[in-house]
């Protein structure tokens, strides 16, 4: 290559916030607008992902209460898939509810909500759907803004079907979210005090969104060896909607089982050697419940029953679930 | 959705991670491969492709800023796929005017096997954009890593197009001093 196109590839990585702010300065808008995508595409690559990544792995599944009872069937996504057969099965797909298990009221409202949104996605209306619709959907109704920032909820239909899904399943909607300053305004707003069992300096936290009822998430990294691996946090009450549902594929694949915390609480650990075996690692998943909180924390850690339960060791599930 | 709700679908696995990137930042992406493919169906692929290559990659990044993220991701693709295609100088847009402007200041008509060189380059136009006002800054970013035109530059910065253009050149020349004093050109 010439030295001039050496330089467009060379340019490539710029500052991030040079580019957020020359970004704006040019109007290039993000932020709500549905293009002419061929989503069913697009899906297809993401299973095709999810699937080659289970293959191999030698599996079962106890199917205790904890990971089972927080996952439901979800539809076989991707009608027009075509997989080889080696893929494995693209019905093993389900939706994991973050406020609630199986069953109950609130991943009932959340499955309804998902499956709605879904649809909405598979819709002409969303093909068509605008920035410019979001804008005028939220001029029109400004007391709706924190559920389209929430729920990304930007038609009046769909605001309905929340208000519908309340009121049938008794489950109340974050109207509020609050991205903390700081460490001190996130312990305020959500009501407890420290909770990852680590020495300071040794670990990151950072609290993302806190919701009204001090329901949060949050991300950081934890040592493991010279390592820091990268984990999400959790805490939803369990009488509220949650606009995070996950979908999962694979749920065979995950060992699972109870463990008693350092400090005491039995927790439900499900782990998967999933993400890059050669790089020696799992995705790990514990779930920890109270009477009216559950708590589900995520991230890679070491391959290895022992790294699993060293990750659940280094959190407080009593003090974050208060 | 929040950048960080939408990097944790991913870390679940979720499809849902793909409505949500396409939702909040289709059109931007978009905007970014058009400007360097003027081909609104490759444009639509590179897209795409920048999808798969966010799903592939998450985890194990974890981005704070999925707008940069996602625009690297589909410049470099849809860069490559003009250079696959022997095509950089017959791209569409804005691309061969901008490789024109930057090889007078830097080409000496020889082809360079030096891939390597990219990272070194990348150092000192960071370097370079790095010590710049904020204002010279935009608009070498708006030009070279955005594509976009001096006309639709000066539009949104408010300079006239004379004073853009000016403005480009003498960044070029620093770019161009800068390139000599470490010996990269």
């Amino acid at each position: 290559m010439l030295k001039s196109e050496l330089l467009l590839f060379a340019l490539n990585d710029m500052d991030d916030s040079d580019l957020e702010s020359t970004r704006k300065r040019l109007g290039y808008k993000i932020g709500g607008a549905a293009g002419h995508l061929a989503k069913k595409r697009i899906i297809t690559f993401a299973l095709a992902a999810a699937l080659i990544l289970g293959l191999g792995t030698a599996a079962y599944a106890l199917g205790w209460f904890g990971f089972s009872s927080r996952l439901a069937p979800a539809p076989a996504p991707s009608a027009d898939l075509e997989l080889s057969p080696e893929f494995g099965d693209p019905s093993d797909h389900h939706y994991l509810s973050y406020s609630g298990a199986m069953g109950s009221n609130t991943m009932k409202a959340s499955l309804e909500w998902q499956d709605y949104y879904k649809a909405w996605w598979e819709s002409e209306e969303a093909q068509n759907h605008t920035n410019q619709d979001d804008l005028a959907f939220i001029a029109a109704h400004p007391e709706w803004k924190s559920y389209y920032d929430i729920y990304s909820a930007c038609t009046e239909d769909m605001m309905e079907k929340l208000f519908a899904l309340s009121e049938q399943y008794g489950v109340r909607l974050h109207d509020s979210a609050t991205t903390p300053e700081n460490d001190a305004q996130f312990h305020q707003l959500a009501g407890i005090g420290p909770f990852i069992l680590r020495e300071e300096g040794e670990f990151e936290f950072q609290c993302y969104i806190v919701y009204e009822d001090g329901s949060f998430h949050g991300f950081g990294f934890l040592p493991f060896g010279e390592e820091g691996y990268p984990f999400t946090f959790v805490r939803s009450r369990k009488n509220v909607l949650d606009p995070t549902v996950q979908e999962l594929y694979g749920s065979e694949q995950y060992e699972e089982w109870q463990y008693t915390t350092a400090t005491g609480a039995l927790v439900n650990i499900a782990s998967w050697d999933w993400s890059h075996p050669e790089n020696g690692k799992s995705l790990t998943w514990v779930f920890y419940e109270n009477e009216d909180t559950m708590i589900t924390v995520f991230g890679t850690t070491p391959l290895g029953q022992e790294s699993c339960e060293a990750f659940a060791d280094s959190f407080d599930f009593v003090e974050a679930g208060k | 959705m929040d950048d960080k709700q939408i990097v944790d679908l991913y870390w679940a696995r979720s499809e849902r991670a793909i409505e949500e990137t396409e939702h909040k930042f289709g059109s931007y992406c978009r905007t970014v491969s058009y400007n360097i493919l003027a081909n609104t169906a490759d444009a639509e692929e590179c897209v795409n492709d920048t999808w798969l290559k966010a799903w592939n990659s998450m985890p194990t990044h974890r981005p704070s800023l999925l707008a940069p993220y996602l625009g690297k991701l589909t410049r470099w693709l849809s860069l490559t796929r003009l250079r696959e295609n022997n095509s950089l100088r017959r791209g569409g847009g804005e691309l061969p005017l901008i490789l024109d402007e930057l090889a007078e200041t830097l080409d000496s008509g020889e082809d360079t096997e030096q891939e390597l060189e990219v990272r070194e380059l990348n150092r000192e136009l960071r370097r370079l954009v790095e010590a710049l006002g904020k204002d010279e800054k935009d608009v070498f970013l708006s030009r070279y890593w955005y594509m976009a035109s001096v006309k639709e530059i000066a539009e949104k910065t408010g300079f006239s197009e004379s004073k853009v253009k000016t403005m480009l050149h003498r960044t070029r020349k620093k770019l161009l001093s800068q390139l000599k004093e470490e010996g990269l050109c």
